[in-house]
This record gives C-alpha cells, structure tokens and sequence, in this order.
C-alpha cells in the first residue's frame, strides 16, 4: 500500500515570519521531521519507562527513537532543583507547561534535574535586556542563564557575578557532542565563552554556513537568453545585463532587474559580499594585512575598485533603482518573490525562503545555483559567517551544579544531533498521526506536523533553545549525507512514514539538500573571516556609530550617483581622523594581546 | 464660612482627588529620580546609588556628535513643518467638511481621512513603500504623464517632503476631529443672520466660521510647540536609509544607532532629558501664549 502523505510543502517550511527566529536547533529538528531515519530498535533506554520515550514504536509506519546511555551518576537522587531563564515563545498540549512536558518529565528521569522557570522572554532585542537587567538589579539571578546578550554578560562578568566552569567543563562535558562539536575554527565556538583563558560560560553556536553565499540564478531565464550559469564577475555582469535587456521579469515594463541587492552591501540575504570578494575585501570586517596587524577593510582601495563597478552597474540597472531603501526580507518577497528579479546571492536556505514564493507565483521558474563568481585575478572569497552568535549560556556565581547541567546539555546534545538516534520529537505534541479526516488517530498511516512545529526547543540547554544552539555546527549537513547515504540504502518497504515521504523530496528540497552540503564544504575555504570578535574597544562605543553611519552614506551615495566616486577618498581620511586610527589601534592592541 | 465647615463640607471632593495624586506622585514623579543616570556612566549591575558620576560627559558626548548640528536641523524642519502642515491642513478640511451639506458624504470622509491615524508605522511603511517605489503605483501614474520616475524614499531631495506628507495624511484626521467640534459650538443664528444680510459662502467664513474657531486655533498650535523636537521616530526609522541621513536623520534615530552598538543608557537618558528640558520652555512658553491670546488657562 502507497499511500502518500497528506502534508504540503507549505506545512512544512516555516512561515516567513518564523523564518526569522528560527534557523540552527530548529531547523534541524525540522530537517528531522521532514527526512525520518532508518528503523532501528530501542537501545539504551535503561529504566527510562515507554511512555517517557520520543518517537512512535507502537505505530505501524512509525519509528523508534534510540537514547543515549545515561550519564555517570545519574539520575541523582534526590532530584535537584535547578532554576532557569528561557527565551519564548512555546506553544504546549494541554495540561504541559515549559516546566512539565515530554521533555522535562524524560529529563528528569534521565538526570534527576527538575526545572524551574526564573523568566522568559520573546522579544530577543529589547525585552531579553529589561529581563536580564531586572534580574542583575534585583540580585535574583537564575542558576542557569539562557542565550545571555553580549552587553549583559560583560556586565556579569565586570561584577564578578558568573561562575568559572573551567575545571567541571574539562572534568564532565561530554568528549564527542560538547568537547569536539566545540573545537571548530580553532577554537572560534569560545570566543565569547572564553575569559583570559577561563571558561566563563557555553558557546551559542548555529549551523555552519548558515548565511553563507551561492549564486542563485533562474534557469529559465538562462535558457532564454542561451547563457549558462557565471563563474566570473564579469560573466555575471553579461548574464544580469542580458536579462535586464530581455525584460524577462514579471511586472510593469522595464521593471526587471538584474541582481537582488538590499540596503547593506553584506547581509544575510540578497547580499553583494561575494563582489567585494572577488577583490578579497570584506567592507566591516577586519582582516589581517602582510605586517600581521589587523586592518580595517571598508577603508582598503580595493573598495574603491568595486564600488565603481557597482556604481556603473547601478547606472545601467543591474540593480532595483531603490535597492537601498529596501531590507533583506523585502528583497525576498519584492524582488525574489515579485519574479522581477532572477540572480540573488543568498544562502542555500533562500530554496526554502524567498525562491518558493517566485515558483507559487510563476509555476515556470526554474531555479538553480552555483558558486560564487571570481573576480578578475581568479579571487573567489564571500562572508564567513561565524556560527557563534552575540550570546551565551552562563551560571550563577556559587551555583554548585554546573557538573549535572553540563551532563544533561551532552546528553541531549548526542539525542538530538547524531542521526543514529533517529530522534523526531514527541507524537501528540510534535506530531499526530491523523486519519483521512484529520482525525488523530494513532495507527493510522498518516502524519500531520503539529502546527508551528519547531522540534526540539523545549528543554533547558544548548541543544534545546529556542532561536537554535547547535553544539556540532555541521549537524544539518551531517543529516542530510545520512539520510542520502543511509536511508536511500533501506528497501521501500522497509521504510517508515518519515522515509518515505522525505527521500526524494520536491524541486526547491533537494536544491536546498545540495546547496546546503557544498555550502558547508567551502565554508572553511572561501569565507572572509571578521578577526575582530570581542566587544567593541572604548572609541567603537563613543564613534562607531558615526563612522558606520558616514560609511553608510558614503557607499550607497557613491553606488547610486549622488556622490562622486572620489568622495570614497574623503571618506576614508575623514574615517580615520574621526576616530578610526585610534580604533585601529584599540583592535590591534587587544588582536596582539590574543596571540 | 470657616475653613472648619469648608473641610467638613468639601472633604469628599479632597479624597477623590487623592488617588490621582498618589498615582501621579508614584508614576509620574517617583520615576524622574532615574533622571541621574544621564549623569552616571550607568551599569543596571550598580543600580542608580552605586553607578559612577561623571558630570556633563554625556552631555557633551552629545553635542560633539559629529552629525548632531545635522540632526539637530533636520528634527526642527520636520517637526515644525509638520505641525504647520497638520494645523492648516486640519482647519481647511473641517472648513470643507463643515460646509459640506450631505450628512452621508461628510461621514464617509471623515472616517476615510480619520482611518490611517489607526495604522502603525510598520504597516503604513509597508504601504509607502510599495506606493513610493520606481514602478510604484505614484512613479506610474508620473511616467504615463511624461514625467521622470522619482526616488521618493531615496534621494535627499524628496526624503523630507515625503515624511512631511505621510505624516500629514496619518495625523490630519485627528486633528480635523478637534476643530470640527469646535466649529459645532458657533451659533447657526449669526450665519442666518448674516446669510439674510446678503453674506456669501466664503464672507460667512472669513466673518463668522474662522473668528468662532480662533481660541481653538491659536490653543492648539500653541500648545504643539511643545512637540517641536518630535519628528516621528517610528515614521522616519520605516522609511529611511543611509542615502537620506542628510535630509531626514532625526535626534531619536540617530541616538536609536549610535545606542544600538551598546547599551547606552546614560546617553539615552542624557537625550531624553535634553528634549525634556527644551519641551519643558517650550510648554511655558505655549502656556503664556494660549493665555495670552486664547484666554486659556489651568488656574
């Protein structure tokens, strides 16, 4: 019997509005929804009773979820206590709260630990730092501290209120899932987390390549105007040029445009940094120059060459007229979506945001990619984007647990990112099995994802967080080559629902699988790494923002024809002696003082 | 009468005054103690007792700013712009309004004018963007008359007129609302009578209607100086970019970046004091004015 499951793509991919928050963690725990794994039956599950258990082993087409062994020492007994803040929102089946759900009641019985909910927020701007600061004003903090904002934790640390875990990290955390997950880019997942040598608290760290760029390009329009896919800066001018000519686009008449671009130059989407690439110049960003000092790239001359060339084809349309009035996301929906526009340089997850509204609104386009262009000396460079994110996880100064937290965090972190473990969330909260008129039904064959499926946010630790908190950043690809490797090797009717639905998968998935996989690949070799990760130096509080401001104006009045090409000069004396040489001093001090 | 009979009389009055008072004591005043933090180099960690001073530092901060002139001049253009606008607007459209005979079609008016008042910024940005875009519905109707498609939210030289202009259609439904009232209270008999006289349309006007609704007038704009350094945060923050930083940076979305690299609440603190202070004379000032001219007073 074949039936096919009576889910839609659309069910499937977050909503635009979700897309924001949700990436890393989360997105994987959707990548597992979408792509199952191979049945294998229960193992290590001790005295861990069944209806604690994820995944679905009584159902027919359903699957079991391997556990992994249960830490040294645990569950302790007597339970211990723990209290915890968490960044929102939930959603719940009835009668479960954050304290009490499938993944609360199976972590007490793995570790002993009971939650407690110090604070949530939602709002990762504004309200995560009023909650934050109430706490350290109060002198109520948790013991363990979620997603903790830069500017808080520097002022935790500055007050002597965060616990040293050095001595428990190096004595407990697990070898494989926390150690090594952690160790990438030479040790780049501490950059925060690490204080003058001492583990002051625990990376956030996203998927790898996240937002790193690939060229995407409409296949049909190149088959229109019989061209193939750029490799080179200059090929992609021809080809933007050719579809702007050809006025392929949909809309008024000569509204087509070339390339997808946004108010920022370097963004996460619709980005133009594999331009500045192609010179081997990253505007923001400080690298290393031939002396070993850390220089400012915005202010290098190669910039001046590119904006040039963006200001030439800015002139001749290349780009949307008020592309700088315009943020990331209107890129994806105005010009991706609106099918005016057929190159964008975005990540590969633009198969699943952005290039899905141009195929639901022309069910012609084809899309496709291919790696960046290189510049005219053969340069190929884009953004590196840094996994680890402005935040981390820190405990209470005195908290005398920090060895079972680190516990549980290994535990789940091998749960929910070896794929061996076949983990899919919870049935009944993370998925129902619904019969033909959307009953739930437990042994029917068919399967809904609960609505705002989000997987594996609900539990305390990295792995779990909402707004995501990978500990291994190349889990997703990890996936995807499992299931391509693995599953695809398991007869079809040995497969379960998961499997069978997911292998194979639509047009945009398996666009997305493939760029995702060779993403990653280039992700160590082609990024322009920022080598300035730490808080901003004394003059960067008191005039960054001016001088990001002038830089701002300069560039995109530069581009757009306002102002002269030349003005770039001014700008960049005007950077330096606005501040900018005391600051190049400030990172070089503190860049030499790392090594 | 002795004060003794007064109290016994008038006590009820007193204690329902109370609970305003402790509200605004508690709410409105306890609060401005957090005033010393645009002195302090302020750390939540130290709260407002412990948190260092540092006199003037972020006053001066301030004002070094090398863009402060600049947006200092943009927040005056726009907020007196728009006021003048909003004013003259409002008084034209209830004159319109007013003179409009047919109940149903001045009702539909109003409320169409009155509608964008209830929208967000967000989503009227959203609007304007589309609107105001090369091949918007605006640049369309310009291109099919011959004229050149325009960067409404990106060229200086428009990025004022259109916050100016958006902002008008926002806020002009609320303020007709208040002289619309104001001109209800005219007493029909002096247009009868000057309508006998032999008084035109606009004679009745100019003789009667403006006249009736001057206090109206003159109270309102006096009382908006007190708004003169409010440009619209949230309007300009939807609808600029770095292109139209010279014409349309204004105080709140500069500081709103400049406090955006880390968190400066002492220079928060030190811009909102400023503007309060400036307001502040400003108020007193459109006090005396409105006293003066519109015999409006609170004693």
């Amino acid at each position: 019997m074949n039936r096919k499951l009576p889910f839609k793509t659309s069910d499937l991919k977050p909503s635009r509005r979700d897309f924001l928050r949700l990436s890393g963690a989360s997105m994987a725990a959707m990548m597992m929804a979408r792509y199952g794994v191979p049945p294998v039956f229960a193992q290590g599950m001790g005295d861990i009773p069944a209806e604690l258990h994820p995944g679905s082993p009584n159902n027919p087409r359903g699957w079991t979820t391997a556990l992994p062994p249960i830490p040294e020492g645990m569950p302790v007994d007597p339970p211990v206590t723990i209290t915890g803040s968490r960044r929102g929102p939930w959603e719940f089946a009835d009668g479960d709260d954050i304290e009490n759900s499938n993944f609360t009641r199976l972590n007490a019985a793995v570790t002993g630990i009971i939650w407690k909910l110090a604070f949530s927020w939602t709002d990762n701007e504004e309200e995560v730092l009023q909650k934050y600061n109430l706490a350290i004003a109060s002198n109520e903090l948790p013991d363990f501290m979620e997603t903790v904002p830069l500017q808080i934790y520097g002022e935790l640390l500055d007050n002597d209120l965060v616990e040293d875990i050095t001595e428990v990290w190096d004595a407990v955390a697990d070898p494989v899932w926390l150690k090594e997950a952690w160790s990438f880019g030479g040790g780049a997942a501490w950059q925060h987390a690490d204080v003058n040598g001492r583990k002051m608290s625990l990376p956030h760290t996203e998927q790898a390549a996240q937002n790193d760029k690939l060229l995407w390009i409409r296949q049909d329009w190149l088959d229109a105007v019989g061209m193939s896919i750029p490799t080179t800066i200059d090929e992609l001018y021809q080809v933007a040029k050719a579809f702007v000519d050809a006025d392929l686009g949909a809309g008024a008449e000569g509204s087509t445009i070339g390339i997808a671009a946004a108010n920022n130059p370097v963004t996460w989407y619709s980005s133009l940094d594999p331009i500045f690439g192609a010179w081997g110049v990253m505007p923001g960003y400080w690298t290393p120059n031939e002396g070993g000092d850390l220089q400012y790239n915005s202010v290098l001359p190669e910039i001046k060459e590119v904006l040039a060339l963006l200001r030439q084809w800015y002139a001749e349309g290349i780009f949307a007229q008020d592309y700088f009035t315009l943020r990331p996301p209107q890129t994806a929906f105005g010009q991706i979506g609106a099918n005016t526009c057929g190159i964008t340089m975005s990540p590969a997850f633009a198969a699943l945001f952005g290039l899905p509204d141009s195929v639901t609104n022309d069910p012609s386009a084809r899309w496709t990619w291919g790696d960046i262009p290189a510049g005219p000396t053969g340069i190929k460079k884009k953004a590196w984007s840094n996994p680890v994110v402005d935040s981390v996880f820190c405990f209470r100064k005195g908290f005398e647990h920090v060895d079972l937290v680190l516990k549980q965090i290994g535990w789940w972190a091998e749960l929910l990112q070896n794929p061996e473990n076949r983990y899919h969330g919870f049935e009944g909260t993370d998925y129902y099995w619904r019969d033909d008129d959307g009953e739930v039904d437990p042994m029917g064959a068919n399967l809904d994802l609960a609505s705002g499926y989000d997987g594996n946010k609900h539990i305390w630790g990295p792995p779990g967080t909402n707004g995501s908190a990978l500990t291994e950043p190349r889990f997703e690809t990890n996936w995807i080559k499992h299931r391509r490797e693995v599953w695809a090797n398991v007869p079809e009717d040995e497969r379960d629902a998961y499997m069978e639905a997911f292998l194979g998968g639509d047009e945009l998935s398996v666009l997305w699988d493939d760029a995702n996989v060779f993403a990653v690949e280039r992700w160590e070799l082609d990024g322009i790494r920022n080598h300035f990760t730490t808080f901003p130096t004394r003059t960067m509080e008191r005039a960054g923002a001016s001088l990001a401001d002038l830089e701002a104006e300069t560039f995109v009045n530069i581009i757009t024809g306002q102002a002269s090409l030349d003005d770039f000069d001014s700008f960049a004396s005007d950077w330096a002696a606005g501040g900018g040489d005391r600051i190049t001093d400030e990172v070089n001090e503190w860049w030499h003082g790392q090594m | 009468m002795t004060l003794r009979q007064y109290l016994r009389r008038a006590w009820p009055l007193y204690a329902m005054i109370v609970p305003g008072i402790v509200f605004v004591l508690l709410f409105r005043y306890y609060p401005m103690y957090g005033i010393v933090i645009a002195f302090q180099d302020f750390s939540p960690a130290k709260g407002f007792l412990h948190s260092p001073w540092v006199g003037w530092e972020n006053f001066e901060f301030l004002f070094s700013l090398p863009e402060f002139g600049r947006v200092f001049r943009n927040t005056l253009i726009i907020a007196v712009a728009k006021i003048v606008a909003d004013q003259v607007g409002a008084i034209i459209l209830a004159l319109l309004l007013n003179e409009a005979r047919l109940m149903l079609f001045r009702r539909t008016i109003q409320t169409m004018i009155y509608l964008p008042y209830f929208l967000s910024w967000i989503v009227l940005g959203g609007i304007l963007l589309d609107i105001l875009a090369p091949h918007g519905i605006l640049n369309q109707a310009i291109a099919s008359l011959g004229g050149e498609r325009q960067l409404f939210l990106g060229s200086n030289n428009w990025f004022r007129g259109t916050v100016i202009v958006s902002g008008f259609w926002k806020n002009v439904g609320f303020s007709t609302i208040i002289y619309l009232a104001a001109l209800t209270a005219i007493n029909p008999v002096l247009h009868e009578a000057s309508a006998i006289d032999g008084a035109g349309r606009f004679r009745r006007i100019w003789h009667i209607t403006l006249p009736g609704i001057r206090p109206t007038m003159v109270l309102l704009a006096a009382l908006s100086l007190g708004d003169v350094l409010e440009a619209g945060f949230e309007q300009i923050l939807t609808l600029y970019s770095p292109a139209v930083y010279r014409t349309g940076d204004i105080i709140d979305t500069h500081v709103y970046r400049v406090g955006l690299v880390s968190a400066q609440h002492s220079l928060a603190g030190a811009v909102g004091l400023f503007k309060s202070f400036i307001s502040f004379f400003l108020i007193a000032l459109s006090y005396y004015l409105a006293d003066r001219f519109a015999g409006y007073r609170i004693l």
